[in-house]
């Protein structure tokens, strides 16, 4: 069903998100693009030292999220900087939003609206166990030509992330 | 030290985004993944002078509380900095 679901919204005529009028460089077609049967799940723990950034998640390939999960394990991070991007058609990287731990989650418009199920949210600050992510609320995100995370410890000590992403490749 | 990284290492013009805004990074590592990190900031903590040594640059920071010991253990393997 959910498959079902899926391939109703690859085929549906859609906007681009960058710049939120023309329409997408090239439209996902019942020809050009089915769902891949394989679900991957993919899960990294990495230390990041004082003053650096990682790039956990790089994907050139075009693929639907369905679930993005960061936190840390029980430390206290409040100058972590996580930025995802979406690869456009010409191979550039669009940053398509932001979140500092301290200063609270910031999505660009128009991954903050809610037809692209790109949603933040953060939880649990009080017992120090801090939890960012993009969540599907309601289907997920699809990126046409692949996808891209990066966090940078801007903090004075080296902290340490867990990243967990579930998604499909989509077959050409 | 800023001449010593741009020598050695690759850079990623306007790579890094910190409270000051943008700025250039250098590639630490690929493995696990892509790491790279501020100029600046690596300026900062490490010293404005090119090091000597992986030894110079640990004595900084004993505890490893920054977590770069690692990174220049990998730099001394690759042959950038001596032991």
């Amino acid at each position: 069903m959910a498959d079902i679901m899926l391939g109703q919204l690859l085929h549906r005529p859609t906007i681009d998100p960058i710049s939120g009028s023309s329409p997408l460089p090239v439209q996902l077609s019942g020809s050009y693009a089915k769902l891949g049967a394989e679900h991957i799940e993919a899960r990294f723990n990495q230390s990041i030292a004082a003053g650096a950034g990682i790039t956990p998640v790089s994907i050139a390939k075009p693929i639907v999220i369905q679930g993005l999960i960061i936190y840390t394990n029980g430390t206290l991070v409040d100058k972590m900087f996580v930025a995802p991007s979406i690869r456009k058609a010409n191979g550039t990287w669009q940053v398509v939003g932001s979140y500092g731990w301290s200063s609270g989650l910031r999505l660009d418009v128009p991954y903050s609206m809610g037809h692209h199920w790109f949603e933040a949210y953060k939880w649990d600050t009080s017992s120090k166990n801090y939890m960012i992510g993009l969540r599907s609320a309601a289907a997920p995100l699809v990126c046409s030509f692949g996808f891209r995370l990066e966090i940078s410890n801007l903090d004075t000590v080296e902290r340490s992330v867990t990243v967990q992403i579930n998604y499909r490749q989509l077959e050409v | 030290m800023e001449e010593w990284i741009r020598s050695y290492f690759d850079i990623v013009a306007g790579g890094w985004q910190g409270d000051d805004g943008q700025s250039d990074a250098f590639v630490v590592g690929t493995q696990p993944c892509l790491t790279t990190a501020s100029i600046a900031a690596f300026s900062a903590n490490f010293g404005e002078t090119a090091p000597a040594s992986a030894a110079q640059l640990k004595a900084v920071d004993p505890d490893d509380a920054m977590g770069w010991h690692t990174h220049f253990d990998e730099w001394v393997a690759q042959g950038i900095l001596p032991e």
